[in-house]
């Protein structure tokens, strides 16, 4: 069976070195740093697991829980993890009452962020190696 | 869902945040620093720190720890966003430091991730959550005082042993609990009570700050007493990090302070309200050192 995760991130870098890490033979990972590329992906993708930044455009602006809406309206098998690097107890209160699987406040370890995935059902090489 | 699988559900979840209250120098209106509060989802256990952390709570003693961590690492994480600006009160369960040799590896790698100093960490003690081995526990607190952490007893009045703990634990700062500064402006009694608590404390080298100061009256009598230090809903409710670090936050801080200066002193302090914005924009660039 293969998987789809689809990385939304505004910070290029954090993308690929999140989708090398991430990737394997059953698991293809597709990217995006902005919200309208991910909502197209979210149309035409079938995809397990969205793991977008919640600030995408660097504003004050909360771009991940709209897009955590979006997947709920219309890709409702879609798990979300959202992550930030400003954690805000009101939008973790958002994240949670909208139905996010996973919030974290950046930093974020490697290994949580790949047993979250897991967790999801979808395999990875980081929680195949540290099972 | 019994107590322990929720909290344990929503911790693997990530579901943990922090809010920041200013720690206000009364004084010169400069902020100290920030406390860190637990927020987590409402209407779960974690909604409420006291079901989890108070005396009738329904969860396990290891899974308390685990929380505590947990908090610990929301509130560095967030915390290094503030830390330009004052010093980082963290509460840390007795429990937790009881068992710190258990987390001082992941401590020191969140503050290192952070670009914390232990320096700028006060490590908040609840007089809630006491210990029948005090000695201990001054002991682990020389341990990381030599590492740079400073130490604050939290709620003090609140329990039998607090003289016990401010004994033992020789804690840099000590914070009043709420129940004595409510109302204090119309209690001759509780001001009797904190400015003796407050003169003893400074003989035995610790700093007082008044928790819980919700008005203007509150907030004069203690300037009028000479307290150095306070917190609470007047000065601003607790926030995402983020905020304090904005122009806006300034004024929400100063605001009340000025205030209070001005009824206190009407010929040292500005008369004019407008003056407000331009004297925050400075203040902002205080020396915090």
């Amino acid at each position: 069976m293969s998987y789809k995760v689809l990385i939304v991130d505004d910070e290029m870098a954090t993308a690929f070195g999140l989708k090398a890490l991430l990737e394997g033979p059953d698991v293809e990972v597709l990217t995006a740093v902005n919200p309208v590329a991910a909502k197209r992906i979210l149309r035409s993708e079938q995809i397990s697991v969205l793991l977008s930044d919640i600030r995408l455009s660097g504003t004050l602006d909360a771009e991940g829980l709209d897009l955590l809406q979006f997947a709920k309206e219309k890709c409702p098998d879609t798990k979300v993890i959202l992550m930030t690097g400003y954690g805000d107890p009101a939008i973790m209160q958002q994240a949670f009452k909208m139905g996010a699987s996973y919030y974290f406040e950046k930093p974020v370890e490697l290994n949580v962020l790949s047993a979250a995935i897991h967790n999801l059902g979808v395999p990875n090489q980081l929680s195949e190696d540290n099972p | 869902m019994t107590p322990d699988s929720e909290v344990r559900d929503l911790l693997l979840r990530g579901f943990v945040s922090t809010a920041f209250q200013p720690i206000i120098h009364l004084n010169s209106g400069k902020v100290v620093g920030y406390e860190s509060l637990m927020r987590g989802p409402a209407d779960t256990i974690l909604s409420n720190p006291g079901y989890v952390f108070g005396p009738t709570s329904q969860v396990s003693t290891h899974l308390i720890r685990e929380l505590d961590v947990a908090c610990v690492a929301a509130s560095f994480r967030s915390g290094r966003l503030l830390v330009p600006f004052g010093q980082l009160f963290v509460n840390i369960h007795i429990s937790t430091l009881m068992h710190i040799s258990q987390w001082q590896d992941h401590f020191r790698k969140l503050l290192d991730t952070s670009g914390i100093p232990p320096q700028a960490v006060v490590i908040e003690i609840s007089e809630r959550s006491t210990t029948h081995r005090p000695r201990v526990l001054s002991r682990i607190l020389r341990l990381l005082r030599r590492e740079g952490f400073r130490f604050a007893l939290d709620d003090f009045g609140l329990a039998y042993s607090g003289l016990q703990h401010l004994y033992w634990l020789e804690p840099e700062y000590v914070k009043l609990d709420r129940a004595f500064i409510l109302g204090i402006q119309r209690s001759a009694r509780k001001q009797a009570l904190v400015a003796s608590v407050t003169a003893m404390c400074q003989k035995l080298g610790s700093q007082v700050i008044a928790e819980g100061v919700e008005n203007t009256e509150e907030l004069l009598t203690l300037m009028a007493l000479d307290i150095p230090m306070a917190q609470g809903f007047h000065f601003g409710r607790p926030q995402a990090a983020l905020f304090w670090t904005s122009e806006r936050a300034t004024n929400t801080i100063l605001k009340p302070w000025y205030k209070a200066s001005r009824l206190l002193n009407p010929e040292e302090t500005p008369r004019d309200e407008e003056t407000l914005s331009d004297l925050s924009a400075v203040d902002s660039s205080f020396d915090l050192s």
